[in-house]
């Protein structure tokens, strides 16, 4: 203490040198690692963006044109003569009257036209006139005789596919150069097709098709839609929250709340957060050996799909509910059990509710990865080519569907260049519902999530 | 635990004992572990029906403690035992045949820091009644909390 004055005189002098407009070099080591580290810091940061965004910009050029299709507007006299040669409109007799027989009519109705306009291509011969029309359309005439019968013998207008070269060359992926290379379209019918776009018979305009067809077969990537794909998807989601919503829910209950701290609680815990890393082929091989070959359930059937999506799904939802029930504070249960009410009740009218938020979240988030989870539905046949719609729930369910991201996985096998553009357009529609699921989880969370 | 020597109960039931008043809670020798470490060492006491009954003492000495036990509230901590005897009416409430749920009905607590429900004051005073069937219909329940909050001055009407 008394020392103080003897100290007094040093001070100055290992102050003398120091300002605080001068840096030490401590001092400016520091700054500098600092500047560094931010500067790393904002370069990881550009490189995320900048890969999500190309990954964007790729998906969204390639696949935007996915939702627009090239139509040709053609007048078909559906010819009696050719459809139902005995006049009686029986049904039975037109079911045998097969998809080539429709080919004629409209061939002939095109050709009507081209001659009617006084388009003049050199070089086309007649065959090749029709040939600009896909090979979807008589299948689309005949369904639509099928379903109305009394139409035979009357000239309707149809909008009619344009073959998937002519559709290319609208969408800058067919020229004239490598027409001239390619065996399905030549250059003189590239030509015909833009006679008949100026005189407004050929156009491009929406294709709500995309959504509501079936897959179609390589010949045809103009008539490939997600119709199928989509519904298998929505009957693995439903089936999905419908089984692992409650039994991740009463799973969880009874762990958090219920179970006694032993080793085999544990070990139950250690196993389920194990189950959520386990690479989700894995569920896809116990699929294949329990529900398919053991269960005898149809193969490439939602119901399959669903159950092994569920097992793959539960312990995300398991986590997140437990993870919910943990932060209702324990006050609420004491004070629920303070007035005499059992432990059930305590949870369901009080914790319960408080956790629902996260429940939800955690839940969305679930079916959001389950949505996009392909790998585990190749293995239970989900990759088959199914045109058939699968029927209403419940027995829809055992009926052969696809699914969203099995089904962009099936185009991008395919040889065609026109099935990168469908794949890439499923990518854009996959996208779409997934960012719609989260932001439905962020608003939940945003609304009604309570802080403690 | 000091809260009360032996004397001075014995003190004080020798003082009651001259309107002998109903004994409605005993604890006998209450001793409280938490895991290994003892909290509340014989506890003995008669609360007597239709009196209020102050247990005071500095803070962390166990009064908490001792009354958790009253109501098994102790029963939601794992590590928490209980030995001793007791009883309400003269029935142990530790006995492993005794419904937890029926005793905390009878023995209520209310905590040193307010956890009300995250739901309306009414919602608050009506969830005991309602899980007890204390009232018959929407009418007789409002009366409950209605009243309620007038003996508490809570509400005005």
């Amino acid at each position: 203490m008394t020392d103080i004055s003897s100290l007094a005189p040093s001070a100055p002098t290992t102050s003398a040198g120091r300002s605080l407009y001068v840096r030490s070099d401590q001092a400016r080591r520091r700054q500098t690692a600092e500047t560094r580290f931010r500067m790393i810091g904002f370069i990881a940061v550009m490189i995320g963006i900048l890969a999500v965004a190309g990954l964007l910009t790729s998906i969204v050029f390639n696949g935007v044109s996915s939702f627009q299709q090239t139509y040709v507007k053609l007048d078909i006299y559906l010819d009696p003569a050719k459809l139902d040669k005995k006049g009686d409109r029986d049904i039975e007799a037109l079911n045998k009257v097969t998809t080539f027989a429709y080919v004629p009519l409209i061939e002939a109705s095109l050709r009507k036209l081209v001659e009617d306009r006084g388009i003049v291509v050199e070089g086309l011969n007649p065959k090749k006139i029709g040939d600009i029309i896909s090979k979807e359309a008589p299948a689309d005439l005949r369904r639509y005789v099928l379903a109305d019968p009394s139409k035979i013998g009357e000239t309707i207008e149809f909008r009619l596919l344009a073959s998937g070269r002519i559709d290319g060359y609208y969408k800058g992926r067919v020229t004239m150069e490598s027409a001239a290379l390619d065996r399905n379209i030549s250059p003189q019918q590239l030509q015909l097709a833009d006679q008949l776009a100026k005189a407004g018979v050929l156009e491009t305009r929406f294709n709500p098709s995309f959504f509501t067809a079936p897959d179609a077969s390589d010949t045809r990537p103009e008539a490939a839609g997600l119709g199928v794909a989509i519904i298998g998807s929505a009957y693995m989601m439903l089936l999905v929250l419908c089984l692992s919503l409650p039994i991740g829910v009463a799973a969880s209950i009874y762990l958090e709340e219920f179970a006694p701290q032993n080793k085999w609680t544990d070990l139950i815990e250690v196993n389920i957060a194990n189950l959520a890393a386990v690479p989700s082929i894995v569920f896809g091989i116990l699929g294949l050996a329990i529900f398919i070959n053991y269960a005898g359930l149809p193969r490439s059937a939602p119901i399959v799909g669903g159950l092994v999506l569920t097992l793959m799904t539960l312990p995300t939802i398991i986590i997140a509910t437990r993870a919910a029930l943990k932060a209702v504070p324990p006050s609420i249960r004491d004070a629920a059990l303070g007035v005499g009410a059992s432990k059930m009740q305590a949870i369901f009218h009080h914790v319960l509710p408080l956790a629902a938020p996260g429940i939800l979240t955690g839940t969305i988030i679930g079916l959001a990865q389950a949505l996009g989870e392909t790998a585990p539905l190749l293995l239970i046949g989900m990759v088959a080519f199914v045109r058939e719609y699968p029927g209403l729930p419940p027995e829809g369910i055992f009926d052969p569907a696809s699914a969203l991201p099995v089904q962009v996985y099936n185009w991008t096998q395919r040889g065609d260049p026109a099935f990168v553009e469908r794949a890439s357009g499923a990518i854009i529609v996959l996208l779409v519902f997934l960012l719609f699921m989260n932001a439905i989880a962020i608003l939940l969370r945003r609304r009604f999530e309570r802080r403690w | 635990m000091n809260m009360m020597s032996e004397t001075q109960t014995e003190a004080l039931l020798a003082n009651r004992k001259g309107n002998t008043p109903a004994i409605k809670m005993r604890g006998e020798n209450v001793d409280v572990f938490y895991g290994a470490k003892q909290a509340l060492f014989g506890v003995s006491i008669d609360i007597n029906e239709k009196e209020v009954t102050a247990l005071i003492g500095p803070s962390g000495c166990g009064k908490s403690t001792f009354l958790r036990c009253l109501n098994r509230m102790n029963d939601t901590i794992d590590i928490c035992s209980v030995k001793g005897r007791i009883t309400l009416d003269n029935e142990d409430v530790y006995d492993p045949k005794i419904d937890v749920v029926e005793l905390r009905a009878r023995v209520g607590m209310v905590f040193q820091k307010p956890n009300p429900f995250p739901k309306s004051i009414f919602e608050n005073v009506a969830y005991g009644p309602r899980i007890h069937g204390l009232a018959k219909g929407k009418a007789a329940l409002e009366e409950i909390v209605v009243n309620s909050l007038q003996k508490q001055a809570c509400s005005r009407r």
